[in-house]
């Protein structure tokens, strides 16, 4: 074999993907073709020097800061998607509601508070029903709590973002809630799709007394 | 019957979940973007960047089984996207007159006259492979990293780059030509 071939499968050799036959012709030249050799140990230097490039390694504080960003990243995003690219409102007709155990349907807006009633520090469920006229995929639901409610497992967490699928029809969400303190609050809850959005507010007053009835029941209008 | 529907498990789990399943690999994932970046600041980005991509998805990746190969084909498309993004903004035009700076001890071996075969095999530094690496176009720099370096199989970057292996095997023997006459001649 001349320089030229040998040269050419020089390649493949330090590949591992010449068959045996052709790893002997290419190696017999190399043992005596001085030219070749040289070149023959140059690349096999160069393939080392690539083989045994030390890891570059990241920065202990870039870890931490690397998984928390992505967290609250996704969580930003979310929000934003919810919040601010929306072109229009939600096809009409979805409707949604929110209901206690003990109440009936609360309707949103209309500036109508319902008593709510909650025990301080008593985990309580509250159901969110999104009543959709059709199948809404990847659809973003967003929470907005007030200052004196805390969502079970969200402590201070005052606004909650996450895909969900509606079906058509009723969908029923369950939020755990607990009463930090008394007062005349507003729950928010939006539906985006699409870039469209729903965006419902409930007007409840939180009384701090576990002796009067537990009336807790809501409904929302998307 | 309706349709139930839950809040997502509190944030602080799957934020936990994700970190405990991708922090093994964090320094190798981290190690591939500066060799394709080759700046610690755009190495983070990059980073950065794939785990913003990956974590909506972290339940799904509990579910892969070879997750390291999975893992570089993330980061090399959000590393392409990055850049052709990059590349429509007028920032670039800034960043390449920075970056002839940055790898100005290339050019200082384009003065040294190449020697016999020993004082070349010396200039097979890491920082002078680096350097060189830098000077390569992205795809050239792809198959050369994870494969020459990172020691992927060509048929495994395949799957990771979509790229068939014949282009490979090409694009890798220019990739190697191309980073040894910058290496020697300080250019292409
Ligand atoms: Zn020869």
């Amino acid at each position: 074999m001349g320089c030229h071939k040998t040269i050419k499968h020089l390649d493949d050799y330090f590949d591992g993907s010449l068959g045996q036959d052709l790893l002997n012709v290419v190696q017999n030249h190399v043992n005596k073709c001085p030219e070749c050799h040289e070149l023959f140990q140059e690349e096999k230097a160069f393939r080392l020097a690539l083989f045994n490039m030390p890891a570059a390694t990241p920065s202990r504080e870039f870890s931490e800061i690397a998984f928390r960003n992505a967290a609250a990243l996704h969580q930003k995003k979310l929000r934003s998607r919810a919040w601010y690219s929306m072109a229009g409102t939600l096809a009409a007709g979805l409707m949604v509601w929110l209901t206690t155990m003990f109440s009936g349907p609360i309707m949103p807006g209309s500036g109508i508070t319902a008593d709510i009633t909650l025990a301080l520090n008593e985990t309580q469920n509250i159901k969110v029903l999104f009543d959709s006229p059709r199948v809404l995929q990847d659809a973003t639901l967003t929470l907005v709590i007030p200052k004196e409610l805390d969502l079970v497992d969200y402590p201070d967490t005052r606004e909650l973002s996450w895909t969900a699928d509606l079906k058509q029809g009723p969908n029923m969400l369950t939020l755990p809630v607990r009463a930090i303190e008394a007062g005349n609050i507003v729950l928010v809850t939006r539906v985006a799709h699409d870039n469209q959005s729903s965006t419902q507010s409930f007007h409840l007053a939180v009384r701090a007394d576990s002796l009067v009835e537990r009336r807790l029941d809501l409904l929302q209008t998307v | 019957m309706d349709n139930i529907l839950t809040i997502p498990a509190s944030q602080t789990l799957p934020a936990r979940e994700f970190e405990t399943l991708l922090c093994p690999h964090l320094d190798f994932l981290y190690g591939v973007a500066f060799r394709l970046t080759g700046l610690q600041a755009d190495a983070e980005d990059l980073v950065q960047d794939v785990l913003l991509k990956l974590y909506p998805k972290y339940s799904e990746l509990a579910e892969i089984e070879k997750i390291r190969p999975w893992l570089v084909k993330v980061t090399y498309r959000t590393f392409i996207d990055n850049k052709r993004r990059y590349q429509r903004t007028p920032f670039s035009l800034l960043k390449s007159a920075s970056a002839s700076e940055e790898t100005n001890h290339v050019d200082t071996l384009a003065s040294q006259n190449p020697g016999p075969a020993q004082m070349v095999e010396n200039k097979f530094t890491s920082r002078n492979i680096q350097a060189a690496l830098n000077m390569l176009n992205e795809e050239q720099k792809a198959v050369c990293v994870l494969h020459d370096i990172e020691g992927f199989s060509l048929p495994e970057l395949e799957d990771i780059l979509a790229t068939p292996l014949g282009t490979l095997k090409s694009r890798l023997h220019r990739a190697r030509a191309s980073l040894k006459k910058i290496i020697k001649y300080g250019t292409f």
